[in-house]
């Protein structure tokens, strides 16, 4: 069989109701032809005792005064005699004893000579007639009477029944019944499977439809199928076809968000880039602006060239990392205190514009074994939000914080609570999807899609007008990262 | 006299079944005729062809009576309650002085029968002898040919029947005895001969279950007889010339060819010695 339908619980119903109502039936029968053979048992036994108890009553009465006599030849005459009256008994043999086991007369006198004690087997395995019970194994049975005279006992008639006949009818009743049943329960079977099949039509036709559109065609109902339909499954077919009608238009209203999606993305692909490219070069032309007029100082010339280089390094890291979001893998490298450090002069810009005051801390040197370029970027865009935040003469705190374990950084900024959709955003555990509302902030965004990447965790409040940002980036071991 | 009329016809359609209801309703001029089992008495069409040939013959309404032994007809004739009766030699020579010969049958030429003693056909005996230890069946104790004769034998051998055999029963008719030994019921049997010999020629399936072991000398065929003093009377000499020419008449000749007689023939009192010679050794052997 195959094994999708290896467990009966996997048969399809046309198959089980049809199977269920066989056995159904099966067991009816069985019930049935039980009641029926235990009924014919009782009524063949009582049938039996009556005639028996009949047979003995006449016969013990007839021969009770030539037994009481001990008149051979009239006892046996009257055995005689009486043996074609009783049809419906089928008396094997008779046989009259006296008290002493001594046969007086037999209806087979060869068998059981008179003068002769009665023979053991008979005698033991011989019962009265309200004991008669057909037993199938047993075709004989022997069955005695004491016959009475003034409450003495003066004899013993017991005669050997023949049940054959009885056993030949219980044998063709039950041969009947099983026959009866079998092809009542076969056409029974054949009757349920055709009107399972028939009632489970609308059913399969829905099933087929359904699995159909699991392997992605889904079509509608057709029309020729609804004839001769009920009402309820007129309303069921016409309700799945406008669920396959809504279903196609929500396909096609998905397919055109996707389209408009696809450009949304790019558009913010673009955004962002720009953003992360676009501040960086306002410091570098500042640069290059410190460069024009304080160029032939050596040591603002090599201090502005390494600006310039590490701005250059940065965008190209925004690049790559750009590529890399876009290609699934990233080229990391460890946080080096200088990207962290140029932070501050690549914001400076913005803060001296803004007359604001940042305050910066960092209590590590050197290298940490976190991604060098997103940690950057996170930094970045967390100042650069903190700025635009504070306004005109608004201050902006920046902590750098490493543990053992970790790299805390929080940034603060004074003037305009932060919003709740970008507390939402930072307090979800992951950061979901794309914002599709430009207020919702791709910079932010970004930063809560980066942190997720490294594994961090982020937090953000506005307590006493101060809006906080506080990320806290695992530290890796240094082979895996150098590794990786 | 219509009632009687009409319920004699009525009894005539109804057959032989009504004969045992006759003696109720018998009068002063019914001839009471008695059987015994000295023939096949069972024959209800020999009762009633028997009944209408002797009522068309002596113009008498005719009962005929029947018993189940010898004794009770032997006892109703002697005591005068029977007209007439076919009875055995046996009781006929036991009671001379009471009764009369009217007539006796003439089976194959002679007024004389044998006595048979029978066994299964597989049973190698020849005389009593052989029989010893049998589980035997008489006819009747005042049978000659089924008793008195193997009593006479076994008083030739000095012993008795329950004594010789391991048991001895009777019957109480001929074809009873035929019929104890073909069943098996009896080792050996003691019967008529002419009773064995027309049942060998009417139920050959029974006798043929049998086995003529030894016959015995000629007897005075069962005779008919009447009570001593009605002996010459009218009504006697009116039964006897029935007796006599029912080979003379058709419905006589249907009972002869039934009872597979000749004829009805005068009796001779000498043929009856042979019995008196047997009952003499038997009363002689105590």
């Amino acid at each position: 069989m195959n094994t999708r339908y290896s467990r009966p619980t996997s048969w399809p119903i046309s198959l089980k109701i049809p199977l269920l109502v066989a056995l159904l039936m099966i067991i009816v029968s069985i019930v049935v032809t039980e009641r029926v053979l235990s009924k014919l048992s009782e009524l063949q036994d009582q049938q039996l005792r009556e005639l028996s108890g009949t047979y003995l009553d006449g016969l013990s009465l007839a021969i009770m005064p030539h037994v009481l006599r001990k008149d051979i030849w009239e006892i046996y005459d009257t055995i005689d005699r009486t043996r074609g009256l009783y049809k419906t008994v089928n008396v094997v043999s008779t046989i009259v004893s006296d008290p002493n086991n001594v046969i007086l007369a037999a209806s087979d006198p060869v068998a059981y000579p008179t003068g002769l004690e009665m023979p053991a087997a008979i005698r033991q395995n011989s019962i009265t007639e309200s004991s008669v019970r057909i037993q199938t194994d047993r075709p004989k049975m022997t069955v005695y009477r004491n016959i009475q005279y003034q409450q003495q006992t003066i004899g013993r008639l017991t005669v050997q029944l023949d049940v054959t006949n009885q056993l030949v009818e219980r044998f063709k009743v039950r041969a009947t019944l099983i026959a009866g049943n079998a092809l009542l329960t076969l056409l029974l079977a054949a009757i349920g499977y055709m009107l399972t099949m028939h009632m489970t039509k609308p059913m399969r036709i829905l099933s087929e439809h359904l699995d159909d559109s699991r392997e992605g065609d889904i079509h509608k109902i057709d029309r020729a199928d609804f004839a001769n339909s009920s009402a309820e499954i007129t309303r069921l077919y016409a309700s799945y076809n406008a669920m396959v009608q809504a279903v196609n238009d929500r396909d096609q209203i998905a397919s055109r968000l996707f389209e408009e999606e696809k450009l949304a993305s790019l558009g913010r692909l673009a955004s962002a880039m720009a953003h992360e490219i676009n501040n960086p070069l306002g410091g570098m032309l500042n640069t290059i602006s410190t460069l024009k007029v304080y160029g032939e100082t050596a040591k603002v010339r090599e201090k502005s060239l390494g600006l310039l280089e590490r701005g250059l390094r940065n965008i190209g890291d925004v690049v790559q990392s750009t590529l890399h979001t876009y290609r699934g893998r990233s080229d990391k490298r460890p946080l080096s205190e200088s990207d962290i450090a140029d932070l501050r002069l690549l914001l400076r810009p913005e803060i001296r514009r803004r007359n604001q005051k940042l305050d910066w801390h960092m209590n590590w040197s050197g290298n940490l074994p976190v991604d060098g370029t997103k940690t950057r970027q996170i930094c970045l865009n967390l100042l650069l939000n903190a700025s635009s935040a504070a306004g005109l003469g608004g201050s902006v705190n920046f902590q750098s914080m490493a543990s053992d374990t970790a790299l805390t950084i929080i940034v603060e900024n004074d003037g305009l609570e932060i919003s709740t959709k970008f507390l939402d955003l930072l307090n979800l555990t992951q950061s979901g999807r794309v914002p599709l509302e430009g207020d919702a902030g791709i910079g932010l965004w970004v930063i809560c899609r980066l942190v997720d990447e490294m594994g961090g965790q982020k937090s953000g409040s506005f307590d006493n007008g101060i809006s906080s940002i506080k990320i806290l980036l695992p530290l890796k071991k240094e082979g895996i990262l150098d590794a990786a | 006299m219509k009632r009687r009329t009409f319920i004699k016809r009525s009894l005539i359609t109804a057959g032989a079944l009504a004969l045992p209801g006759r003696p109720a309703l018998a009068g002063q001029n019914t001839l009471r005729f008695g059987l015994t089992p000295v023939f096949l008495s069972s024959d209800l069409t020999l009762l009633i062809n028997l009944r209408q040939y002797l009522e068309k013959t002596t113009g008498q309404e005719v009962e005929l009576v029947q018993r189940r032994t010898y004794q009770e007809i032997t006892s109703l004739l002697v005591a005068g309650q029977l007209d007439a009766a076919w009875i055995c030699g046996y009781p006929l020579v036991q009671f001379r002085d009471s009764l009369a010969l009217m007539s006796v049958p003439v089976w194959r030429g002679q007024q004389k029968y044998q006595s048979y003693l029978i066994g299964k056909p597989d049973r190698q005996a020849s005389s009593i002898n052989d029989l010893k230890g049998d589980l035997h069946c008489f006819s009747d104790p005042n049978s000659n040919s089924g008793y008195l004769v193997t009593r006479a034998l076994l008083a030739d051998l000095n012993t008795r029947p329950d004594t010789y055999f391991k048991k001895a029963f009777f019957a109480y008719g001929h074809r009873n005895v035929v019929r104890a030994v073909s069943a098996g019921l009896a080792q050996s049997g003691s019967v008529d001969g002419y009773v064995w010999e027309v049942l060998n020629n009417l139920e050959p399936g029974l006798t043929e279950k049998t086995k003529v072991l030894w016959k015995s000398p000629w007897y005075g065929f069962p005779p008919i007889a009447t009570p001593i003093a009605a002996a010459g009377t009218e009504q006697f000499k009116m039964l006897q010339r029935s007796l006599l020419n029912m080979h003379k008449d058709a419905l006589g000749r249907s009972i002869l060819d039934l009872l597979q007689l000749d004829s009805f023939g005068r009796p001779d009192a000498e043929k009856f010695s042979a019995i008196e010679d047997l009952v003499r050794k038997i009363r002689a052997s105590g």
